[in-house]
């Protein structure tokens, strides 16, 4: 039995609280982003995320580890779980999590991880392993070399220090001459660098890159990245916001579409989808593998792009994946969905609200046994709804407790207009009338944004969700508040840890 | 048809030719939408359209690069993030197709700064309810500063510095006005609204268009009704009613009233139809009350002009004899 198996059982008197704690975690491991909010300044914020992450490790450390590496959390909640990990005594239980927590992390979050770390004066030998293997380890090193090459070099100094960096950095300028190297520099290249290299060779060149020295190179991309000050055609292989940085620098008369047209076939995922308008307007052709899109961005491609039979089939893909960790199947669900204009939101991140409904209802219908859509506005477009009309969030509210579901999923941003605190008098009403089935809410908001959270009830069990993959979470959340005993499965499950009785 | 002349006016022919739509409220303000059917009005072009700037302390200049005549809206302020002195302007104004409008009688609402505004697209604002009717009623020959008092009593009641920059109120109370703006909708077919503060009609907005109006929603929503609501809540921070009207269940708990699913859908029916019933019928009353137009400026069949009463005041415009823009603004609400 796991402490948290036991922590959650009835005949645990503080059963209740555990269960405070697991939810205050999952709140902050879904939605934080360290950002100020309407609320709370920037330092509380990150003393009530501390304070979350605190609990929840000494409550169940091994778990706490686990959840920290798992799908839904943000990457912002990984790296103050590693920060965690590594700021207090290891434990038995602690097993590969740090390393599985920073591999789960995006590269430029791994390097702002590590960036913390040297701002808080985190580094001990666990620290310096972490980021040297993590760095010099890793097989995209020139890759990295030339597109992160100044957070790359603070973490390589945080690692070694000012002196060391430099001692490194003499010797390997050195190597780069062609000079032969005493024993003692060998010996100081093969502890610091060789011990942690993928292949030794690569890592010198990349490490002397970073650290500034003067070359000359042999490895291709910090080759291109050198000649691409003066020859903008000679950057060719370089990665495109690199490329388009030297050419911003450098070369300020060539027009962005030049960077655009030598990369077309190395953007990453992301740039693909964003670029594709730019790329047509440009007349590059960029193809795109629609199974590497979350929901959300498929959505998002086909309000841009129009709904192709393609894009809904990556669409039924995903939905069958979201639906895998949901505890739902043969429970008969409504989901009151809010269409209405305010989900179009703002000019920063346009329609991502919506989209965000979309792909948490079709992960949901897949996950049911049975399911009833109820939309609040909106203007239906094939499979997509097109944001319009007030929030009447109440009429979706009685029109889903019609349909005699076992359980009411409200997906929308908690703001009720047509009038605002209907919703709440109506279940109460529905409450007094002896309508007992449960009512949760999925808010689907921007990261930005998690920390204002408002529900439609005042007592509505409320969990955020920002991108598909923290649904499994937000979910679990949710079970917690209405029987916690039988959300701790789905805890295990989530972190990956063994299901026993 | 409704043929407006310089006989009193009143507000229901203002608004003819509009439907409402379902009353939106949240806290203390109700937003009751007003819908239509634009397609054969005359063409105008968005203030979003315009180039704006300031020549010389007091003049505004709106350049017009449309085909269409542009219709500045009533206490248009210009809010500019670099450093030049922010106007607004006292009433509503006309700038004919490809033309530049210099209008010499705007007001400073930023004491503190100096500089002029480039002319460009800028960003847009209203000013606050508060503020409206003391810049309606000043006279164009007391200078451009003639409303700094005004802006230095709204900020001391903001709970703010007294001081005639009306910025120190927007970037103070920022993330508030942001949040506000995220409460209430526009809806399909909308050309205006007509707004009310605890039950009252605070102010009366119609649009020539759904796009004008679209333009105009959220600068009239943030800084002119947003601030007001703010403002309010300043003073009187008590919880305000999460609803006008309650949902209530037949005999207290509906026991008796047969399907649960029936009596509650009958119940938030009677309780949606009375909200709604309340704030038209604040509507309604205000109706016939006459106003006094005051048509100032004609092109290509639109006219621009003031328009008041004892209790309203602002500007209005017709096109074809059919009126196309009101912005009126109740006094009661002048701070």
């Amino acid at each position: 039995m796991t402490e948290i198996t036991r922590a959650l059982s009835a005949e645990n008197p503080a059963r209740a609280e555990a269960a405070a704690t697991v939810v205050r975690f999952l709140d902050v491991a879904v939605a934080a982003t360290g950002r100020a909010s309407f609320y709370n300044t920037r330092d509380e914020q990150l003393a009530l995320e501390q304070d979350a992450h605190r609990a929840m490790a000494a409550l169940d450390r091994r778990l706490y580890a686990n959840l920290v590496c798992s799908p839904g959390a943000t990457d912002r909640s990984r790296q103050l779980g590693v920060l965690h990990l590594l700021d207090t005594p290891a434990h038995e239980d602690d097993g590969t999590a740090v390393y599985d927590a920073v591999a789960a992390l995006t590269v430029p979050r791994r390097l702002k991880l590590f960036g913390l770390l040297a701002e808080r004066r985190v580094n001990n030998a666990r620290v310096r392993r972490l980021i040297l293997r993590t760095v010099l380890g890793s097989g995209s090193l020139e890759l990295w070399s030339v597109r992160y090459r100044v957070k790359l070099a603070a973490a390589l100094r945080h690692a070694w220090g000012l002196r060391l960096s430099g001692i490194l950095r003499s010797i390997l300028a050195k190597r780069l001459a062609g000079a032969e190297l005493d024993p003692k520099e060998r010996r100081v290249l093969a502890r610091e660098i060789d011990r942690w290299a993928a292949d030794p060779a690569v890592a010198h060149e990349c490490v002397a890159f970073v650290l500034g020295a003067d070359g000359p190179y042999t490895l291709p991309l910090p080759l291109a990245y050198r000649a691409a000050r003066t020859d903008l055609d000679a950057g060719a292989a370089l990665p495109f916001e690199t490329l388009e940085g030297l050419r911003g620098r450098f070369h300020p008369a060539e027009k962005p579409a030049r960077a655009l047209e030598s990369t077309a076939d190395r953007l990453t995922v992301g740039q693909r989808l964003a670029g594709q308008r730019q790329a047509q307007r440009a007349g590059v052709e960029v193809a795109v593998d629609l199974d590497r899109y979350d929901a959300v961005r498929l959505y998002l491609y086909a309000f841009a792009t129009g709904m192709t039979d393609d894009v809904a089939a990556a669409l039924d893909r995903r939905a069958t994946a979201g639906a895998a960790g949901l505890d739902v199947a043969g429970r008969r669900i409504a989901l009151v969905l809010d269409g209405s204009a305010s989900m179009r939101g703002g000019t920063d991140q346009p329609l991502r609200p919506i989209a965000t409904v979309l792909a948490l209802r079709d992960a949901l219908r897949a996950a049911a046994g049975q399911c009833h859509d109820v939309w609040i506005g909106g203007v239906p477009d094939g499979r997509l709804v097109r944001p319009a009309g007030a929030t009447a969030a109440a009429e979706g509210l009685v029109a889903a407790l019609r349909t005699g579901a076992e359980l009411i999923v409200v997906i929308g941003d908690g703001y009720e207009n047509a009038p605002a605190g209907r919703f709440a008098q109506v279940l109460d009403a529905a409450r007094t009338l002896g309508i007992a089935v449960p009512v949760v809410q999925l808010s689907p908001v921007l990261a930005a944004e998690a920390a204002g959270l408002r529900g439609y009830a005042p007592d509505l069990p409320l969990a955020p969700v920002h991108r598909p993959e923290a649904l499994e979470l937000a979910w679990c959340r949710l079970m917690l508040t209405i029987d916690p005993a039988a959300a701790v499965p789905a805890l295990l499950r989530l972190a990956d840890l063994e299901v026993t009785g | 048809m409704n043929t407006i002349t310089h006989a009193p006016l009143p507000i229901g022919d203002l608004l003819a030719g509009c439907t409402l739509g379902r009353v939106q409220s949240v806290g203390r303000m109700q937003v009751l939408p007003l819908l239509g059917d634009t397609c054969d009005a005359p063409a105008v072009a968005l203030p979003t359209d315009l180039w704006i700037g300031t020549s010389g302390y007091g003049t505004l200049t709106f350049v017009n690069h449309t085909p269409d005549v542009a219709l500045v809206p009533c206490h248009l302020a210009v809010i500019v993030p670099h450093s030049a002195q922010d106007h607004a302007m006292p009433r509503a104004a006309l700038v004919e197709p490809s033309d530049r409008l210099a209008f010499d009688a705007a007001m400073c609402v930023q004491q503190t700064q100096s500089g002029l505004i480039t002319e460009a697209a800028q960003p847009l604002a209203v000013l606050p309810l508060a503020l409206r009717a003391a810049a309606s009623a000043s006279s164009d020959t007391d200078g451009y500063s003639r409303l700094w008092p005004a802006v230095q009593r709204f900020n001391a009641s903001s709970g703010l510095a007294e001081t005639g920059n009306l910025v120190l109120f927007l970037k103070h109370f920022a993330v508030e006005l942001e949040r506000f703006v995220a409460e209430f909708e526009c809806v399909e077919d909308q050309v205006g609204a007509v707004v009310l503060l605890d039950g009252e009609i605070a102010g009366i907005e119609r649009a020539p268009s759904g796009a004008y109006w679209s333009a105009m929603w959220e600068p009239l929503i943030r800084s002119c009704y947003g601030a007001e609501a703010l403002r309010y809540g300043l003073h009187d921070p008590g919880d305000p009613p999460p609803s006008r009207t309650v949902l209530n269940l037949p005999g207290g708990d509906g026991a008796a009233a047969g399907d649960p699913y029936d009596v509650l859908a009958e119940a938030l029916r009677a309780a949606d139809a009375e909200e709604q019933r309340r704030a038209e019928r604040t509507l309604d009353d205000a109706g016939a009350h006459p106003m006094a137009p005051n048509p100032e400026h004609t092109h290509a069949g639109v006219t621009v002009g003031r328009i008041e009463s004892e209790r309203y005041v602002g500007a209005y415009a017709t096109g074809g004899d059919r009126p196309i823009y009101a912005s009126l603004t109740a006094r009661s609400f002048g701070g």
